[in-house]
């Protein structure tokens, strides 16, 4: 009478880059940097070998949210902010699946906002790639939460009077166990670094610049603010991971920082084996109400 | 006073504590010694302070109400005298704490009254916390109940901790004993144990407990929720039942979130849920809609409190009923399922789970705030009407991973899998993430049969016309799963058609009403959307009357019926955050009924 779930077992499979690609073609506008982070991604999964059944890639709103469509693995375009809870029930539900979240800045830290915390400190089990293009680029150029103050778009005529906040520093608040920046002009840094955050265990946030040649390019500024942290970098260093991403001249790529800790599905595990003592059935659950 | 059916309404402020547990703990005394019981509660949204009314009806005979008028008030302070006294029936009685409090100058006639000096027997035993538990003891002597069963109560709901178990068990034999020594066994306060308690098998439990039971025997292994009154001890429940049973409980960061894991988890194929009241439900209409699009089962909870806004987050209302059935943006329909009382939860719910995966569809379920803190007596569970419901899977065929689609309508690819394909039914066979060959993308755009996204005029219609006709198919289970509740004169001139937890009241003042010669026929469909149009309108059509009874102020159910049937129905509404009482029923029939002949 009580269902049990059925769990997979995959194999590795042998498949190039482009057979990870759908049917569907992307719809960004010639030049996103988007299309760097897919190619990258399409990559990093062929090195992984990682079965396209074995996959769900899960998206809010937003241009990046439509990139599960440009995946032959399965997908879920989910509603706008809610992608990390989205990622978080499909993963709980089946830890075996290998559970990707993408999004943009809008979606992850402004409607989406309330999630990021929870899902870091809660060490869930998934890659969450936010491909920060600093502006709403599908609703057609607002500000958003990590827009430079004073940009000025149709919506902030005189200058956007927000600061921006460091979504690094989120996650480490969080309690996220691998923390990583890209940019998508880097492609072969982008590809290892997504390739770590899926073999990482634990809640891997990666925040890749990509830019958005439409309503915001900043590819040039980019190529001159970023560079590769600091070669003797050592990423249990909590504390000089921290500092690293408060400096806001220099924007370093690279792995910020990670730590081994139980992941979600495992804390579950533990709480099931706590919590079974013997044989259940509904008719005992029901006498326990017997009078 | 020989009785076979009590009514005691206990009150009090909750800043001096354990007022629900007096209560709860003399039901369950009375039930556990084969009486049926039926109560009800109200309790302040405060953690303390504020007054509290428990009221537990107690009978030799299956009750549906709470009982309208008492025969024993209990009060533990001067504001539930004054507030209740006037509620006593004759030959009942008052017992207040005489050190605290004063009765009422002048009580109903017939009534009498007692007054017990609390504090004085605390004092005596140096426990002056224990006031409610010589009260209780005070009762049982009162009532006759076995005084073994009062004591096995009170261990099983005050036994953790030793210490405070000794005291408590103390103030329970003090109270039973005082009652013993100082009223007389003829004295009018004794009530005559109702003889001959039924026997029957019998569970003792909450609406909420009902369900979550369900929940489980449906199938269920999935929970995401966020706190809220009423819903939340279906949260508790669970986290302590799904570890064991290889479930996931998540207590999420809000209802956005709540919800969202649910369907996360469904799309896996796991049967996932989340429960939650008003506020919450408001909250989770977004990713609603999103179910109905992306053509996930899911089950949402709404136990039902009166709002709107915070409103009044312990008592009752009917009042979502619009929100589930209209709430969202654009046509998005969802299955919206009712249950009537604590027992029928249980197998509703499961309903409702079978019909969300049959039809790959949100459902909405919609509790009440009564019925989900109300302790009833209800038959055990029949476990042989226990059914799963499969969800429609994708089968690949031989050929391995492409199969089963014909290639018309996706992006490429001959035989490609087609999610969303548009079928005779509207049921599109559904891969599970896994699947070898079964990958799509869950969209919420709207999309050709691939889900890819797509924006053209005839691919939007042919799926607005896909997803109304598969959950119009539900109305075939309806009758096939008996999904209503009909009872009384089929001849009847006078109907009442209804919904939800208002027909325990609703029972009992039909069969007053019968007993005094009037004809009444009742339907309560336990399907409210898609509405079982057929059945209602056959069974109202040759009605001089139907009255609808509904915990709201407009009358959502009453307007939605009057739109579709284009017939006056007589509203009876109720929005003062408390069940109906029988007479208030009894009283429409009756003028009804009056009306009616008059036009004759």
């Amino acid at each position: 009478m009580l269902i049990d779930t059925p769990t997979y077992t995959f194999q590795p499979v042998e498949l190039k880059p482009q057979e990870y690609k759908s049917d569907v073609k992307p719809i960004w506008c010639p030049g996103c940097g988007d299309f760097g982070v897919l190619s990258s991604f399409y990559k990093a999964i062929s090195e992984l070998h990682i079965p396209p059944e074995q996959l769900v890639i899960a998206s809010g709103i937003g241009c990046s949210g439509r990139f599960p469509a440009f995946c032959n693995s399965y997908g879920f375009h989910g509603t706008h902010g809610r992608v990390l809870p989205l990622a978080t029930g499909i993963k709980m539900a089946h830890p075996e699946l290998e559970v990707v979240a993408v999004g943009g800045d809008g979606d992850a830290f402004s409607i989406g906002m309330g999630h990021f915390p929870h899902a870091a400190r809660r060490n869930v089990n998934i890659t969450y790639i936010v491909m920060d293009n600093e502006i709403y680029g599908l609703t057609k150029g607002q500000p958003s939460p990590t827009s430079p103050m004073g940009m000025e778009r149709k919506a902030s005529p005189y200058g956007s009077v927000e600061r921006p906040l460091n979504p690094l520093l989120l996650a480490f608040a969080g309690g996220a166990t691998w923390i990583a920046r890209g940019f998508s002009s880097k492609p072969k840094e982008v590809t290892q670094l997504i390739k770590q955050a899926m073999q990482h265990k634990g809640f891997s946030f990666l925040q890749v610049y990509s830019p958005c040649v439409t309503f915001y390019d900043t590819y040039d500024h980019y190529k001159e603010v970023t560079k590769p942290l600091p070669a003797d970098h050592n990423p249990s260093d909590r504390a000089k991971a921290m500092e690293l991403a408060m400096n806001n001249e220099t924007l370093f790529l690279g792995l910020y920082y990670q730590e081994e800790r139980p992941t979600y599905d495992e804390a579950f595990s533990g709480v099931r084996q706590k919590a079974t003592k013997g044989e259940y059935s509904l008719e005992k659950l029901m006498n326990k109400y017997r009078r | 006073m020989a009785s076979t059916d009590l009514t005691v309404r206990v009150g009090g402020d909750s800043a001096a504590g354990g007022i629900v547990t007096t209560g709860e703990i003399f039901a369950r005394i009375a039930a556990f010694s084969g009486l049926e019981i039926y109560t009800t509660r109200t309790i302040p949204a405060e953690i303390k302070g504020g007054h509290v009314m428990f009221q537990a009806r107690a009978s030799v005979d299956p009750v549906y109400s709470q009982g309208d008028d008492l025969d024993m008030l209990i009060a533990f302070d001067q504001e539930s005298i004054d507030k209740y006294y006037d509620l006593i029936k004759p030959g009942g009685f008052l017992i207040y704490n005489s050190n605290d409090s004063k009765p009422p100058a002048a009580l109903p006639e017939g009534v009498k009254q007692y007054g017990l000096p609390l504090n004085e027997i605390a004092k005596s035993i140096n426990f002056s916390r224990g006031r409610n538990i010589i009260t209780i003891g005070a009762m049982v002597k009162l009532f006759d109940l076995p005084y073994d069963k009062a004591e096995e109560m009170v261990r099983k709901q005050l036994g953790k901790k030793k210490e405070l178990l000794e005291q408590n068990l103390l103030a329970l034999r003090t109270g039973y004993e005082y009652v013993e020594k100082n009223i007389s066994k003829e004295s009018p306060y004794h009530l005559i144990p109702p003889t001959g308690g039924v026997q029957e098998e019998r569970l003792v439990m909450s609406g909420n407990q009902s369900l979550s039971i369900g929940a489980i025997a449906a199938g269920c292994r999935f929970y995401a929720g966020y706190p809220i009154t009423p819903a939340s001890d279906i949260m508790e429940f669970l986290a302590a039942e799904f570890p064991q049973i290889h479930g996931t409980m998540i207590q999420a960061e809000d209802e956005i979130a709540a919800i969202t894991m649910a369907l996360g988890a469904s799309y896996t194929g796991v049967r996932s849920m989340t429960a939650t009241s008003g506020p919450g439900l408001s909250l989770m209409i977004e990713m609603l809609g999103h179910a109905t699009m992306t053509e996930i089962p899911l089950l949402i909870v709404d136990v039902q409190r009166a709002g709107p806004s915070t409103g009044m987050p312990t008592k009752v209302s009917q009042g979502d009923l619009r929100i589930a059935i209209f709430g969202a943006h654009d046509d998005s329909p969802r299955i919206v399922v009712a249950p009537v009382s604590v027992e029928d939860c249980f197998y509703q719910i499961i309903h409702a789970f079978n019909l969300a995966e049959k039809y790959q569809t949100p459902v909405i379920f919609l509790s009440d705030q009564d019925m989900s803190v109300r302790v009833s007596t209800i038959p055990p569970f029949d476990l042989s009407k226990v059914k799963h419901e499969p969800r429609l899977l994708w089968q690949p065929n031989a050929n391995g991973h492409k199969a089963d689609g014909n290639g018309s309508g996706g992006t490429g690819g001959d035989n490609e899998y087609l999610r969303y394909r548009i079928t005779e039914n509207g049921i599109s066979p559904m891969s599970l993430p896994g699947m070898p060959g079964g990958q799509y993308t869950a969209e919420g755009l709207e999309k050709m049969e691939s889900g890819a996204p797509i924006f053209e005029p005839d691919v939007h219609a042919a799926n607005f016309e896909k997803r109304a006709r598969k959950l119009a198919s539900s109305l075939q289970d309806y009758k096939a799963w008996q999904m209503f509740e009909q009872f009384g004169d089929d001849d009847a001139p006078v109907a009442i058609v209804g919904w939800g937890s208002t027909i325990g009241p609703v029972r009992e003042a039909v069969m007053r009403a019968q007993s005094e010669g009037m004809k009444v026929a009742v339907l309560y469909p336990k399907l409210l959307y898609p509405l079982p149009r057929e059945h209602i309108g056959e069974f109202i059509r040759d009605r001089a009357a139907v009255i609808i009874p509904e915990l709201n102020f407009t009358g959502q159910f009453a307007r939605m019926l009057q739109a579709e049937f284009g017939r006056e129905f007589i509203r009876l509404n109720k929005y003062e955050g408390v069940p109906f009482a029988t007479r208030e029923i009894y009283n429409k029939i009756k003028v009804t009924y009056e009306g009616i002949n008059e036009k004759v």
